[in-house]
């Protein structure tokens, strides 16, 4: 077997790191033998990469959260929450306290900087938490159909809009949108357009099947 | 919702929002043990393993790296176990088995069904033929796309030895590549 040095500029070519320019630079300096050597194991590699992605069982989840028990809280974790719990301990306490917790309130106003969408092309944005005149932990639903006529918002949490339909609102850029307060759980939801056509949320984190061939979308809120 | 705030839910008592971070993270960690170990069942249940020690350990993650890259190291740990535990360098099965989980193929054409079939089953024989600490290199650098300091966490070495590790495995593999092809 030929011994073959290892070469940084060689492994920044096979990483793909290097811009064309430098690539092509990089492979003017080979001697013809380097040149075949380098593109041969290119290709290989190629290859590998061209192996397809495999999904996972589908009852992966399942089996794992079959497993999973709620954690008992620390004795530091329940003292930092009883610390949240007195204001008039002060700043430094329940400051620091509240930057290590879980509390929707710390995260919403990074969610709340962020624009309505990355790009007014995108398909659907993802739920964003924003705030809320009333009640803080309220949601944004949105969806891009810039053809539609009407967009409801149907799920669990309104009885699939039997019993308290929510209609998003259109923007001029073809989004529609509209902010719905829910409490902590565990949701299923799609949207309605025309009144006619079921829309599954195509950015949400899970899809479920409903039985009836259509996709619904999951949403969990902590 | 970021796998930050996700955890943090966790270790204060909401279990079940822990099936998030599954969801999110199964199809990595299923896809590089599944090309590391060549063998479906026992990706599945390294897998399965994977998730629920994480879990078990989540206040010892620290969010110095990636979640899915402390994932992968978990699982690849589990896995170099399971291939000692056998006293075997891969657990390599008969692709064709899985062959309709494995790869998307195209129903109106079967000529093309046998090509990918064959491909797939080469290239995943070249794997399965190289030592593990190479392969697991080329899988996440080549297929999972890490960056070398990625890998250096996952697998806990020096970047060095990372590069030089992955140098000596491309080798390897092309040359399996050219000598099966």
């Amino acid at each position: 077997m030929k011994t073959v040095q290892f070469d940084e500029a060689s492994q920044r070519y096979l990483d793909r790191e290097a811009s064309p320019s430098e690539e092509t630079a990089f492979l003017a300096r080979l001697s013809e033998a380097e040149r075949l050597e380098l593109l041969a194991t290119r290709t290989a590699l190629g290859a590998l990469e061209r192996l397809p992605r495999i999904s996972a069982p589908a009852d992966l989840a399942a089996r794992v959260m079959a497993a999973v028990k709620p954690k008992r809280q620390s004795v530091f974790t329940r003292l930092r929450r009883w610390l949240e719990s007195r204001p008039m301990l002060g700043w430094e306490f329940g400051g620091a306290a509240l930057a290590a917790s879980v509390l929707f309130v710390t995260l919403a106003p990074q969610l709340m900087t962020r624009p309505l969408g990355d790009s007014p092309l995108e398909a659907s944005s993802p739920l964003k938490l924003v705030s809320h005149p009333l009640r803080s932990n309220a949601l944004q639903f949105s969806l891009y159909a810039p053809q539609a006529r009407s967009v409801a918002l149907i799920g669990d949490f309104n009885g699939w809009g039997s019993t308290d339909g929510v209609k998003l609102a259109p923007s001029a850029n073809g989004m529609w949108s509209v902010t719905v307060p829910l409490p902590a759980g565990r949701y299923q939801y799609a949207f309605l357009v025309d009144g006619q056509r079921w829309v599954t949320d195509p950015r949400a984190e899970q899809h479920v099947n409903d039985g009836f061939g259509r996709q619904n979308a999951v949403i969990t809120i902590i | 919702m970021s796998d930050k705030a996700l955890i943090d839910a966790c270790l204060v008592g909401r279990s079940e929002v822990y099936e998030v971070l599954v969801l999110r993270h199964q199809q990595k960690v299923f896809n590089v043990l599944y090309r590391f170990l060549g063998n479906y069942e026992a990706s599945q249940d390294i897998s399965q393993e994977t998730f629920i020690t994480a879990y078990q350990k989540l206040d010892m993650f620290g969010g110095r790296s990636a979640f899915s890259t402390w994932l992968c190291q978990i699982a690849l740990n589990k896995a170099r176990d399971l291939l000692r535990s056998n006293g075997a360098d891969s657990l390599c099965e008969d692709v064709a088995d899985h062959a309709d989980t494995l790869v998307a193929t195209d129903a109106t054409r079967p000529d093309r069904q046998a090509e990918q079939g064959q491909a797939l089953e080469h290239i995943q024989g070249i794997l399965n033929r190289m030592p593990a600490h190479y392969r697991e290199v080329l899988i996440l650098k080549h297929l999972e796309e890490h960056s070398n300091e990625e890998i250096s966490v996952m697998l806990d070495e020096t970047v060095e030895n990372v590069k030089v590790r992955t140098f000596r495995a491309r080798q390897m593999f092309k040359q399996l590549f050219g000598a099966l092809s």
